[in-house]
């Protein structure tokens, strides 16, 4: 087995997780003869060691107690036929279709009417028993109830500027945003055009730290 | 005859406690609570946001209990997969401000309570940098470290829970583990 094919097995060995018995075998072999393979496991079982101690020593942890007693009271809170929605779509939509139904039998054939609406009859026997009259009167009624929509003010921002460390971090590493106001001179810096008019002016910027709080990357927002 | 709450399936106490049957509801949180609870403190790191989301986890079972199809998988599942939306939604709500540090949510007293207070003070530092190197993954690392290494999720529970393919978790996991053999032996190398 080469180094390559054993990489792909590590974490599962590591994991004890269910890897076939003759390829455990031979990656196992592979990690008594070769030095680096050898390391490399010891250091995944480690870890699975330490994400094993986390998880055992996390076995307690729970919800406060306030916690339930807010489910409780929210619980009592909720009207019945909340509770129950999963149903009532059900039957309230049988019983529409069985008043509907009802209706359909029932009412006089409606008067002839001077402009013949464009479907003819049939398409409305075909749609069976849904008051097809209703519908539309319904549909201009939720047109007018839809809130008018504002637009949400949208921010403008540039590409995120390097700021190299020459340490290899990478922003898979992890790390942090934070919003912050600088000088608008802070622009220039970057290579951006600056105002000099507007210059005593902040500008908002999103910096990108490291997670041991290095400056890695900005973009200006407006 | 009915039985008990407390002897009841999670599917026949979420089916009482949608009928109004509080105790089957505070029987199924009792059980499924910590799990939750759990998950979203070692995704987060904060116990305010744990509470939150255990709290919007169950009222959300509440709420829209139409959501819930036992065909698509266990009532587990389907809580680690609202617990999972919110707690992305709290980081990416939180992102934009530097956390105070808070006091560390696990209770290490009682790591160095035992007679061996060498080895408990060791394994209480190593737990604390697995912690820290997870929580500084990215979340989509994250998570799967969290629920296949720490929840003992299978792969393919992940991979459905996610919704993703069963090759993504693992090789996801791959280099998440990757990525915290790194960060720990960096951040022992700093300490030396």
């Amino acid at each position: 087995m080469s180094c390559q094919e054993i990489e792909a097995l590590l974490t599962d060995l590591a994991r004890n997780s269910l890897v076939e018995s003759q390829a455990r075998d031979r990656a196992l072999e592979h990690a008594k003869e070769c030095s680096r393979c050898g390391a490399r496991l010891a250091a995944e079982r480690r870890l699975t060691e330490g994400l094993r101690a986390w998880s055992t020593a996390s076995i307690g942890e729970q919800a406060p107690p306030r916690v339930e007693e807010k489910l409780r009271a929210a619980f009592r809170q909720q009207p019945a036929p909340a509770r129950h929605r999963g149903r009532w779509p059900m039957l309230a939509a049988t019983g529409a279709v069985a008043a509907a139904a009802i209706l359909w039998i029932k009412l006089p054939a409606p008067p002839p009417v001077a402009k013949p609406l464009t479907p003819t009859p049939v398409v409305v026997a075909q749609q069976a028993p849904a008051p097809v009259v209703i519908e539309p009167v319904t549909r201009t009624r939720q047109v007018k109830r839809l809130p008018r929509r504002i637009p949400a003010p949208r921010e403008i921002v540039t590409e995120f500027l390097p700021v190299a460390q020459d340490d290899g971090w990478s922003p898979l590493d992890g790390g942090r945003l934070v919003r912050v106001k600088l000088p608008r001179s802070a622009l220039g810096v970057f290579g951006l055009p600056v105002d000099e008019e507007r210059a005593p002016e902040r500008v908002q910027a999103d910096v990108m730290l490291s997670n041991d709080g290095v400056l890695r990357a900005i973009r200006f927002v407006r | 005859m009915t039985s008990e709450p407390t002897d009841a399936g999670d599917q026949d106490l979420l089916r009482r406690a949608l009928d109004g049957d509080e105790e089957s509801f505070a029987v199924l949180y009792r059980r499924r609570q910590a799990c939750v609870y759990r998950f979203a403190l070692q995704m987060s790191g904060r116990a305010s946001v744990a509470e939150e989301v255990t709290q919007e986890v169950f009222l959300s079972v509440v709420r829209n209990p139409d959501r819930f199809d036992p065909q698509r998988g266990s009532l587990v599942a389907y809580l680690y997969g609202i617990a999972r939306n919110h707690v992305l939604r709290c980081l990416e709500r939180d992102r934009y401000y530097v956390p105070i540090e808070e006091e560390p949510e696990t209770d290490s007293s009682h790591w160095t309570s035992r007679e061996d207070t060498l080895s408990d003070l060791t394994r209480g530092e190593t737990i604390e940098s697995v912690r820290q190197a997870v929580l500084a993954l990215p979340p989509n690392f994250r998570e799967v470290v969290v629920l296949c290494d720490l929840h003992e999720v299978s792969y393919g529970e992940a991979a459905s829970l996610l919704g993703c393919a069963l090759g993504t978790v693992r090789s996801r996991l791959h280099r998440a583990r990757g990525m915290l053999l790194e960060k720990m032996k960096a951040t022992k190398r700093a300490l030396v």
